[in-house]
């Protein structure tokens, strides 16, 4: 009996043992890797967008004006205006078909190849040839990208496109030579601060200062930017391991000692899509039969009943703990975004819109009919993000006040090709282009590209103002152009704008990241924060 | 309750000691119609078959589009793509998986050597500890230590694994500090600076979840094994004889009971897969069972094939080791009852 | 089954009686706390486990036991929700399931033959791939959601029945009544209908008990990955998927509560079977 016991217990101490071994084991481990870090560089959670997109500007890759690799011709500063990276200077003829960019010279790729106007010409061409590959980047209306000398570019365009500046500030240039459409995709060479070392998918990036960058080297020689679950951003914050870690608003009220938390400034607005429709059946691009329109929000008065009359503050507290700015259309760090709507949390102006309209509640059931239809419909939020989910759900409490039933749920991407011409549907749009007007409220995008216009919006002056603004010779005329179309379309209301996001990190103490030279952060799920990520210094 | 299974039934030909080609040929062609029947479940998906092989954000050119269309037979009847998809796979091509933009077969062999470790540590601390358990709590047939063990394994066998690893998580991790909270290696690391104790370290949580998960089972098989010995006429005749229960133990019943044990623990390579599928997503590790659920929710029909395929070979190792100990048992030992 | 508490009744201390009657008193107490929690979800009030952000991530208190989750949604009612979308998942799933067990496992023995290895032979393919990795397949085939989740559910967990089943019925046909009627004439399908099902409906009705407990760990599981109820449902694996994300903000009850309860629920089926399988045969204590 005894002996038994022994033999017991000897193998339950054999793998206590064992699991002591582990942990002392991780002491040795820790102390070393800490020490590393701390002299080789730093670890950054910064969303995952990064890591589901191909690395190469060519197909698209970072086109938000955040390339860490890859520098394009132009860039965005701090007060949203074009300013030269890879130009120095440039032209627009009068026409505005031509434009000539000077290039600076001394640059070279990761690679030790020199930059030259070839390889600018080479990038621009090899995009117009795989248009296809890279929507981010529309160069339809490019004609032909010519080397007039070294140092110098020559782009002609079909027709005058003003957004073309704003391709100049997307794009990353490649290297003529060593471009290679495979290797790209993990490993791009350019002439950026920084080139890639290691890459593991879904894992990590790990990325290098490049030692030849034109402004000087990154004081930080190396950054890990890794692939996390969003949930689990907090706590490896908390472990020490990260020294940015992205969260969500809601766990933005979190304190983590040796970190900070900044909020960053962005142009990404949150709106839901309201079908401006009649419900009927159409075929979509792919032939498929879907259900387009909405006999409720169809109703202007519903759809402005809503803009005007729901309280976007309590909503933004609800769901994102009150971080983020309302917002009624795009935001003013845009150029080109009108900014005169305001209205908000009008409760009785909007009820008695709706009561006009013939939106009564009869049965006191809390929602209102009209013709025996209740004033009901579905929101789907991407079943991916939970933070369009909340603002969905705490959007629906706010419109019961209304007397509106709103139903929230979730779906995937795929299905939302079926979803979106019939329901309210989660959208997020921050970008510095104004291409972004044409997809919201072209009549001729509608069932054309996979989410443009998919309220079914359909009006002449809008879209000639569309049309004038892409023309237009010169950025003021093309400006308010664009403002005037917003002014049209937002007197209809076919999306409900909510908020205008603000990204949130933790950030070690120990860092700067320099917020004087952060630009207001595009789309992007966070990524772009690391924009400047040149400039940041370890303290 | 949780029956073990074995993949073949217990027939007289399994008695034999050594495992017959019959048997053999048997279970391979099993695996073939395992093979086919993954192949149906994930080619019948919705999903459109090229779409399924290049990703619905493909970039790639038609001419390259076509080229994989043909090589997988993409446009063929499916008892054709079937044939064509195999004959790919003897030849070590198992197409390139969407979601990680590499080889499947390179995929699957870097995430699978993550989760082996995890699963056979698991494997073998829960068999270990189990029988150990089970001999204890057996050999003092209702008492409070046994009382306790039953109870302990009869929880633990209900508990769903990921809802034991979100509690572990919360408590080792998150209140007291004591692991991270996941992934395999310390974040932001180079691959080539991981130590072997960072591994460990980052092992401890999902090994300990995936241990106890799976030790229930094993605890009260043993026990129950080693009751109904006790009960049996050869305990009474030794006893009679004047051995003392510590050389019962020793002499007896442990020896009898280890391989119907081993053979157990081999046979439930089946749950110890899910497990560890599911211990995996709580603790984000970058094992074949992050894979899978990945693959299955990006439509990565390559991806998913392949790891479809290893999981019934891992299985099917686990069943033919299982077989293969059955035909050294002794004939009048039952084991692993096929009881639900 | 592990249990000797019948050894020790055989041993006099509890008469066999009071034991029958123990048992069916925890049969009973057990089926009505599951039958409550079915009917109490089933004819919830949805207002109960509604958004109500005011009231936002409450530790568990007298006016919310279970606390509330990020949108102010009270657990214990969503959570009572969700067993009980569970439940009825589970038996669908174990209805279906059982009866292709019967039916397999009935054939499968009175047939025998070719077509007896052939249903052993289906038995050991679809055990042959881990019981997860399935499940998995069988919802991205037929889509995620609660049709794809419900047919995957029933349509894995027949083997085991089947197997039962089978070996029950085997006993039977070597049963002297069943061999004199056999001699007597009559067909083998009447056979099965008067001598073999009536006397397997026990174990079966066993095996459907237990398939229970299965069934409802698996959809829960499957849905924790993701695949099965959509997220905004309240679901008992959607709720512990959520709590993943605020575990490391330290709101413990949102993962603790849901899953004592439907690690209750599993247990009390599983004791439910155990028991049944006592009384309905009592002599076979031990398996």
């Amino acid at each position: 009996m005894k002996k038994t016991y022994s033999i017991v217990m000897l193998s339950i101490c054999l793998a206590l043992v064992a699991a002591m071994a582990g942990c002392s084991g991780r002491t040795g481990g820790e102390t070393s890797g800490d020490n590393a870090d701390a002299k080789d560089g730093i670890a950054v959670y910064v969303g995952t967008t990064i890591f589901s997109e191909s690395l190469d500007p060519v197909k698209g890759a970072m086109s938000y004006g955040y390339s860490f690799t890859n520098n394009a011709l132009l860039k965005v500063d701090p007060q949203s205006e074009y300013v030269g990276d890879l130009a120095t200077d440039w032209s627009v003829t009068d026409d505005a078909l031509v434009y000539t960019f000077k290039l600076r010279d001394g640059v070279r790729f990761s690679d030790g190849s020199d930059f030259t106007a070839e390889d600018v010409a080479f990038t621009y061409n090899t995009v117009k040839e795989n248009q296809a590959n890279n929507e981010n980047v529309d160069l339809t209306r490019l004609q032909s990208a010519e080397a007039l000398d070294d140092y110098t570019v020559e782009f002609t365009l079909s027709e005058p496109y003003s957004p073309f500046l704003d391709t100049a500030a997307m794009l990353g240039i490649v290297p003529s030579d060593g471009y290679d459409s495979e290797a790209f995709d993990r490993f791009p060479i350019g002439t950026g601060a920084w080139k890639v070392a290691q890459y593991d998918a879904d894992q990590q990036i790990i990325v290098e200062a490049n030692e030849d960058y034109y402004e000087g080297a990154p004081a930080i020689p190396r950054v890990a930017i890794v692939y996390l679950d969003g949930e689990a951003a907090l706590p490896a914050a908390r472990s020490g391991d990260l020294d940015i870690s992205m969260v969500t608003p809601n766990f933005a009220s979190d304190r983590i000692d040796g970190m900070r938390l900044e909020a960053f400034e962005t142009m990404d607005v949150r709106n839901i899509s309201l079908p401006v429709r009649a419900e009927t059946t159409m075929q979509n691009a792919d032939g498929d039969e879907v259900i387009v329109g909405n006999d409720v929000t169809s109703d202007v008065n519903v759809r402005k009943a809503l803009a005007i009359g729901i309280d976007r503050a309590t909503i933004i507290e609800n769901a994102f703990n009150g971080i983020g700015k309302p917002a009624f259309g795009f935001t003013d760090n845009l150029l080109w975004a009108d900014t005169e709507i305001d209205a908000d949390a009008k409760r009785d102006e909007a009820k008695g819109i709706l009561e006009a309209a013939g939106w009564i509640d009869a049965d006191g059931d809390g929602v209102r009919e009209k013709d025996g239809r209740a004033c009901a419909f579905t929101v789907y939020a991407a079943s991916s993000d939970n933070d369009r989910y909340l603002l969905a759900a705490a959007l629906s409490e706010d419109a019961k006040e209304l007397g509106v039933d709103i139903e929230v749920k979730t779906a995937s991407w795929d299905e939302f090709g079926k979803l979106q011409y019939s329901s309210g549907i989660v959208w997020g749009w921050g970008q510095y282009s104004p291409t972004v007007l044409d997809s919201l409220f072209n009549s001729g995008e509608f069932m054309k590209g996979p989410f443009s216009n998919v309220v079914g919006y359909d009006n002449a002056d809008a879209d000639a103002r569309i049309e004038a603004a892409y023309g237009a010779g010169d950025q003021a005329d093309a400006i308010e152009n664009w403002k005037e179309a917003q002014r049209i379309a937002n007197a209809d209301y076919p999306y409900l704008y909510l908020v205008n996001i603000e990204h949130c990190y933790f950030v070690s103490d120990a860092l700067d990241i320099s917020a004087e030279t952060q630009i207001p952060h595009p789309h992007g799920h966070g990524s772009p924060i690391i924009c400047n990520m040149k400039d940041w210094t370890l303290k | 309750m949780r029956g073990t299974r074995l993949a073949a039934s217990p027939g007289g030909v399994m008695r034999k000691i050594i495992l017959p080609a019959g048997i053999a040929a048997r279970m391979f062609l099993l695996l073939i119609a395992v093979s086919i029947l993954s192949f149906i479940l994930i080619t019948e998906s919705p999903i459109d078959p090229l779409t399924s092989y290049v990703g619905a954000e493909s970039t790639l050119s038609e001419a390259a589009k076509d080229e994989i269309a043909a090589h997988w037979g993409l446009n063929d009847p499916a008892p054709e793509r079937y044939l064509k998809w195999a004959g790919n796979l003897l030849r070590g091509d198992f197409g390139v998986s969407i979601t990680y933009k590499r080889p499947v077969i390179d995929i699957i062999r870097e995430r699978f050597s993550y989760s082996v470790v995890l699963m056979m540590i698991a494997w073998a601390l829960s068999g270990v500890l189990g029988f150990a358990m089970g001999i204890c709590a057996g050999l003092r047939r209702g008492g409070v230590f046994d009382k306790a063990v039953k109870t302990f394994c009869l929880v633990l066998q209900s508990a769903p694994t990921f809802w034991l690893g979100l509690l572990a998580l919360s408590f080792f991790s998150v209140t007291l500090g004591w692991f991270p909270i996941g992934m395999a290696a310390p974040i932001g690391k180079p691959a080539v600076d991981v130590t072997f104790a960072d591994r460990a370290y980052h092992l401890i949580l999902p090994v300990l979840t995936l241990t106890v998960a799976s030790i229930g089972k094993i605890t009260l098989y043993t026990r129950q094994k080693l009751i109904e010995m006790m009960d049996g006429n050869f305990i009474l005749f030794a006893r009679a004889r004047g051995e003392t229960t510590g050389q019962l133990t020793r002499r007896h019943l442990i020896r009898n009971i280890a391989l119907p044990a081993v053979t157990v623990q081999f046979a439930s390579f089946s749950e110890l897969f899910g497990g560890m599928a599911l211990a995996e997503t709580v603790f984000s590790y970058p094992g074949i069972g992050t894979a899978t659920t990945a693959a299955a929710l990006n439509g990565d029909v390559p991806l998913l094939l392949g790891i479809a395929l290893f999981s019934a070979l891992f299985v099917f190792a686990g069943n033919l080791i299982a077989n293969i100990l059955y035909g050294v048992l002794d004939p009048g030992l039952k084991a692993g009852g096929d009881y639900v | 089954m592990y249990d000797e508490d019948l050894a020790i009744a055989k041993n006099g201390r509890i008469s066999a009686m009071s034991t029958r009657t123990g048992l069916l008193v925890l049969i009973l107490v057990a089926s009505a706390y599951l039958l409550f929690i079915f009917f109490r979800g089933v004819f919830m009030d949805p207002e109960l486990y509604a958004s109500r952000f005011a009231d936002k991530f409450l530790a568990p208190s007298l006016a919310h036991p279970f606390g509330t989750d990020f949108t102010g949604r009270d657990m214990l009612f969503r959570s009572i929700k969700g067993l009980s979308a569970s439940l009825v998942i589970g038996l669908i799933a174990s209805v279906i399931s059982s009866v292709i067990g019967l039916v397999f496992g009935i054939a499968s023995a009175v047939v025998g033959g070719k077509f007896d290895k052939f249903i052993l032979w289906c038995i050991d393919c679809c055990m042959g791939l881990p019981h997860l990795v399935l499940l998995i397949l069988i919802s991205f085939m037929l889509g995620r959601g609660a049709f794809g989740v419900t047919i995957g559910v029933a349509l894995t967990h027949w083997p085991e029945l089947t197997r039962v089943v089978r070996a029950e019925t085997l006993q039977l046909r070597a049963a002297p009544y069943v061999l004199a009627s056999r001699r007597m004439g009559m067909s083998t399908f009447r056979i099965a209908r008067t001598h073999i099902v009536p006397h397997v409906l026990p174990v079966y009705l066993v095996g459907l008990v237990l398939l229970f407990p299965h069934a409802i760990m698996h959809e829960a599981s499957i849905t924790f990955l993701g695949f099965g109820l959509p997220p905004e449902s309240p679901a008992i694996g959607v709720i512990l998927a959520e709590s993943m994300k605020y575990i490391a903000t330290g709101k413990w009850w949102l993962a603790l509560f849901p899953g004592l309860m439907l690690l209750a629920t599993v247990l009390l089926f599983d004791l439910i079977g155990e028991n049944l399988k006592r009384l309905l045969n009592p002599t076979a204590g031990n398996e």
